[in-house]
């Protein structure tokens, strides 16, 4: 038996390319925009999403054949919000620093779109293995975007990455690339250099899935 | 019939359901709340005196344990209780008179900023600043919180007057803007002017609730 089955596989790549919550389902911005001014606090809210997103994957996938449906979305963001509390807590106890720069954006990751979105359209339907899978390469696609954008978001906004001054003092600092709308461009070439080149569209004009 | 039963059967599973569901979640929060509890409230009055040591212009070790034991023999709350006008400093637990210290708060650009300030024994030089809480804008108005920003507070007195950024001015007057945050910087200058007006009368205050609650 492989490695990783066909199932799985066609799962990992879909979230990392062609199928990512990022810059093909454009999901999460909220986040994507918030925190990835540092790329300490990129990588901190990419561990809390990742965390969160396959253990509540996993739960509502064991949860599903009993949950009755007309509650469902009530139970999804109880347990969301349950991980997210504890994802907090757990910062706030062991890395009071980094908690108090990331702010409220760790109890925001409750209302990221990817969680939900991935509890609904994958987990509900899916046994629990697959479905944590699903979740772990959701949280890495959405992570290695967000860390590249991160990245030269602190280059050129701070001269710095991960806290360490990297341009002289030549470099004059780009204030506008560590403020919101820095994120926007960034995120708007992204999406734009990735679907030009890399996804390419299908006769109809939708992305190749 | 039956199906009328099934049906309250189905009501009955749905709010059992959630019940336990919520319980089930409650607890695992509750639990991971409470064996976190103490570490929690250690860290936050571990923060407060790690501004009073770098407000009283002292190296704030990394080591927790230090911050605390330096803290329990050099500091005296005035009036000692729950929320101290101002800090006694001494330079070491025997040692002399070695600074103020000051909880401040102004408007900033966004929110309050709050500064823990010290000043020398005589009230006009500031011996250093540690800002607790703060939501400027990153990269422009956060940018009280880098070390220079901090360090170049030292020494200075009060009538403060705004000149460019990292001006390197050694007047004691001048306080250096930083470029593009223009509210923060005036927020920064306006919470260190009032703090050195008022700071006389608010120690001299401060100690006579002391001497009459018997505490000193």
């Amino acid at each position: 038996m492989p490695l990783v089955s066909g199932k799985a596989k066609k799962v990992i790549l879909g979230n990392l390319g062609s199928d990512n919550p990022v810059f093909v389902q454009v999901l999460g911005i909220c986040s994507t925009l918030a925190v990835t001014n540092a790329v300490k606090n990129t990588v901190v809210m990419c561990l809390g999403l990742i965390f969160t997103l396959s253990l509540s994957n996993l739960t509502v996938s064991l949860l599903r054949k009993w949950m009755p449906s007309r509650i469902r979305m009530m139970v999804e963001v109880l347990i969301i919000a349950t991980y997210v509390i504890i994802v907090d807590i757990v910062l706030k106890a062991y890395y009071p620093d980094i908690w108090r720069q990331l702010g409220p954006y760790v109890g925001l990751i409750i209302t990221n779109c990817i969680i939900m979105g991935r509890a609904e359209a994958f987990a509900l339907s899916n046994p629990p293995g697959l479905s944590f899978v699903d979740g772990v390469s959701a949280g890495v696609g959405y992570s290695y975007v967000l860390l590249v954008i991160a990245v030269f978001r602190e280059l050129l906004g701070a001269g710095s990455i991960w806290g360490v001054q990297l341009l002289g003092e030549w470099w004059e600092n780009w204030a506008i690339m560590v403020m919101a709308p820095g994120a926007f461009f960034m995120m708007a070439l992204f999406i734009w250099i990735v679907k030009g080149l890399i996804i390419k569209p299908d006769a109809d004009g939708k992305g190749t899935s | 019939m039956s199906s009328n039963t099934s049906k309250w059967k189905m009501r009955l599973f749905t709010v059992g359901f959630m019940f336990v569901v919520t319980f089930v979640c409650i607890s695992v929060v509750a639990g991971v709340h409470l064996r976190s509890r103490e570490r929690v409230l250690r860290n936050e009055t571990l923060y407060e005196k790690r501004g009073i040591m770098a407000a009283a212009g002292l190296d704030v070790p990394a080591d927790g344990a230090a911050v605390l034991a330096w803290y329990g023999s050099c500091v005296t709350p005035v009036p000692d209780g729950e929320n101290p006008a101002c800090y006694e400093v001494r330079e070491s637990a025997q040692g002399a008179h070695g600074a103020m210290v000051f909880m401040r708060e102004g408007a900033g650009l966004w929110g309050t900023i709050r500064a823990v300030i010290g000043l020398d024994p005589s009230l006009s030089r500031f011996t250093g600043i540690a800002f607790v809480a703060q939501n400027e804008t990153p990269g422009l108005g956060a940018r009280i919180m880098e070390a220079w920003y901090r360090d170049h507070i030292k020494g200075k007195s009060g009538g403060l007057t705004l000149v460019g950024e990292k001006s390197g001015s050694t007047n004691g007057a001048e306080l250096d803007a930083i470029t593009g945050a223009t509210i923060t910087s005036t927020a920064v200058r306006d919470i260190l002017n009032r703090l050195i007006e008022e700071a006389p009368a608010l120690v001299e205050s401060a100690w006579t609730e002391s001497d009459a609650t018997g505490i000193r």
